[in-house]
């Protein structure tokens, strides 16, 4: 077969072989078979669309929301080879420690494993969506080039790193359809399918395996793929639509005994004005309010939370930015007078700045995705989401802000204006990272998740699911390093298996 | 004029009575000049000396009348017998940012303000 392959060749009826099967060629089936090029054994990736934007492919993903706005289910996700890095924003860092940790404030936390069963990871996957030299600590010579940061007094926000996905040739970030077709082409031991649609999970009688995926083209053909191993590698959203939507065994759906999948739904919220911070002294430094260059990397400073912080206070992860430059009203500008004056400061050059952030949402199992009964044109059912967030999301998130303006006060470099105080004026500045998280999570005990620590899926012997489906809190670092390197420990592990 | 003059007014008692008047003079106007600047330094009211290192006062008091606002049970007497015992004869620098370090802060229309800081504007509005 060659490299790229269309499955509208492929004569209807008829079974594909194949050793491993990658259902979806995104960031996760991408990097996946990247790292197992040259592997004495066969790789299929099946991609639904192809190298490009097609309108009918797309609306496969059509669907309905429902509880809070959020964006639609067919603009949030982007249904051809590279998947969602086809419009992602570039960002990234890693998880925190206790993003992996059992917080009692936070129900259904704990990872399997910890933060150092993916530190070996991480390198390389920044090497993949080209996140330049993986140091996100504020490199020294960062701030001998633009400056020092944020003085802050000592407490529960502190500077830390954002490092920003560049392709290399472009100022856009990696798109890894179009920055790894070559190297895809040039895997001995691999075949990209494009057009290729998989319908159904079929499991074996027993349900404890899979036997073969159902294929279809949106130009009428239905073949089969038969593979030693599948992993699944669709998205947050598509990786439980297709497991639910499998139900011809297991009639609740694969790895769905316990009422688990489509669950948890988590995305990082990205209010826009959450306060205005003023600094004393005049502009800060540069690195805060937009990213820059250096050694290789692009970066940008973020005000984050520290662990401490997070168990004392049972405050969520949020990753503050500083944002545009802002005049302050006159009641406002008499405050940070009369407060500078009084802490002995000159704030002649005061600046004033609006901060945005990305949050971090408690898991909610009812926060969920289920299936409709409307059908897409290939006969798949297609998704509701229910999306909620809580007052209590928001009240966790004013409560760090106002940790940093104690912060900055304690210094004597700034102070706080918290914009923010009800429900209503949230949502008046509310976005969505859509990061699609949690709706196969990953649990070592079946009934509390669908995949276990090798994400396989609980019960099924040749199941894997890859990328942040399966992240059973998502904290308020962006996914998709994350996930990269989660598939990176995912191939070891596959490669163990064909060993 | 004779040169008996030289034998009548000696030089030393003059000399003595020229530096007393000089003095009184200095001393006198320093007295004068420090008083007159320290009274109108310090803001005028009954807490006008706790005011005193807050220097922006239209600010403050703008300030305060919101505190006032947000705070209906502000009581002026008692607000000033604590904001007297919490200076204790330091900096109003060095106070408000032990307040800011130790946690005593407050909200007030929607700023994170020292506590500190606060009564005092509070008492700023309030004479």
């Amino acid at each position: 077969m060659p490299a790229f392959s269309d499955a509208r060749t492929v004569p209807s009826g008829s079974t594909v072989e194949t050793d491993l099967a990658i259902i979806g060629g995104g960031p996760a089936g991408i990097s996946l078979a990247l790292t197992l090029a040259g592997k004495p054994f066969r790789i299929l990736i099946l991609e639904s669309g192809g190298t490009s934007y097609d309108d009918k492919t797309q609306s496969l993903y059509d669907g309905v929301e429902t509880g809070v706005r959020y964006t639609p289910l067919n603009a949030t996700r982007q249904r051809h080879l590279g998947g969602g890095t086809n419009h992602w924003g570039g960002w990234c860092r890693p998880l925190d420690k206790s993003d992996f940790e059992k917080r009692s404030w936070v129900p259904y936390s704990g990872w399997p494993f910890g933060l150092e069963a993916l530190q070996p990871y991480y390198p390389r996957a920044a090497e993949l969506v080209e996140a330049g030299p993986f140091d996100f600590a504020g490199n020294p010579q960062w701030l001998d080039k633009y400056g020092a940061p944020l003085a802050l007094g000592q407490g529960g926000v502190y500077t830390s790193w954002f490092q920003f996905s560049k392709m290399r040739g472009s100022e856009l970030p990696t798109n890894f359809g179009e920055r790894y077709a070559a190297d895809l082409k040039r895997v001995p031991n691999l075949t990209v399918m494009l057009q290729a649609n998989v319908t159904n999970i079929a499991l074996a009688p027993d349900g404890k395996s899979v036997e073969h995926l159902d294929v279809a083209t949106l130009s009428g053909g239905k073949f089969a793929v038969k593979a030693k191993y599948v992993v699944l590698g669709t998205g947050g959203i598509e990786n439980a639509r297709l497991l639910l939507a499998s139900n011809g065994v297991q009639k609740h759906g694969i790895g769905n005994d316990h009422d688990l999948v489509g669950r948890f739904f988590m995305d990082n919220p990205i209010p826009r004005q959450t306060a205005k911070l003023v600094s004393f002294s005049g502009p800060i430094a540069p690195y805060y309010p937009s990213s820059q260059r250096g050694d290789g990397a692009v970066f940008r400073a973020t005000l984050a939370v520290t662990e401490a912080f997070k168990r004392a206070t049972h405050v969520m992860g949020s990753l503050t930015t500083v944002e545009n430059k802002v005049e302050l009203d006159d009641f406002g500008k008499a405050v940070v007078a009369t407060t500078a004056s009084a802490l002995g400061v000159d704030a002649s050059n005061a600046q004033a700045y609006e901060l945005g952030c990305g949050m971090e949402l408690k898991p909610d199992p009812d926060r969920r995705l289920t299936l409709t009964g409307e059908k897409d044109p290939l006969g798949m059912p297609r998704l509701k989401l229910h999306m909620t967030i809580g007052d209590e999301d928001f009240a966790r998130y004013r409560q760090t802000m106002k940790e940093l303006g104690r912060q900055l006060l304690a210094a004597r470099s700034g102070m706080i204006h918290l914009d923010r105080s009800s429900r209503e004026s949230w949502f008046e500045v509310m976005d969505w990272g859509n990061d699609h998280d949690g709706t196969t999570r990953m649990h070592d005990n079946p009934k509390l998740g669908v995949v276990d620590a090798n994400l396989k899926v609980h019960g099924v012997s040749n199941l894997f699911v890859a990328g942040s489906s399966t992240f059973p809190t998502s904290g308020a670092s962006n996914p998709t390093m994350n996930l990269v390197a989660l598939t990176l420990r995912l191939a070891d592990h596959v490669k163990g298996l064909f060993a | 004029m004779s040169e008996d003059w030289k034998a009548t007014v000696s030089r030393r008692p003059l000399l003595a009575a020229l530096g007393t008047i000089l003095g009184v003079g200095v001393v006198g106007g320093a007295i004068y000049e420090g008083g007159h600047a320290l009274f109108h330094r310090l803001p005028k009211g009954p807490y006008g000396h706790l005011l005193a290192e807050l220097g922006d006062m239209p600010s403050a008091t703008r300030v305060g009348r919101a505190v006032l606002a947000e705070m209906p049970d502000f009581r002026a007497t008692a607000v000033a017998g604590n904001v007297r015992r919490g200076l204790a004869g330091r900096s109003l620098p060095v106070v408000l940012t032990e307040d800011a370090v130790e946690g005593r802060i407050d909200e007030v229309q929607a700023w994170v303000l020292p506590v500190t800081l606060t009564q005092l504007c509070g008492l700023a509005a309030s004479q």
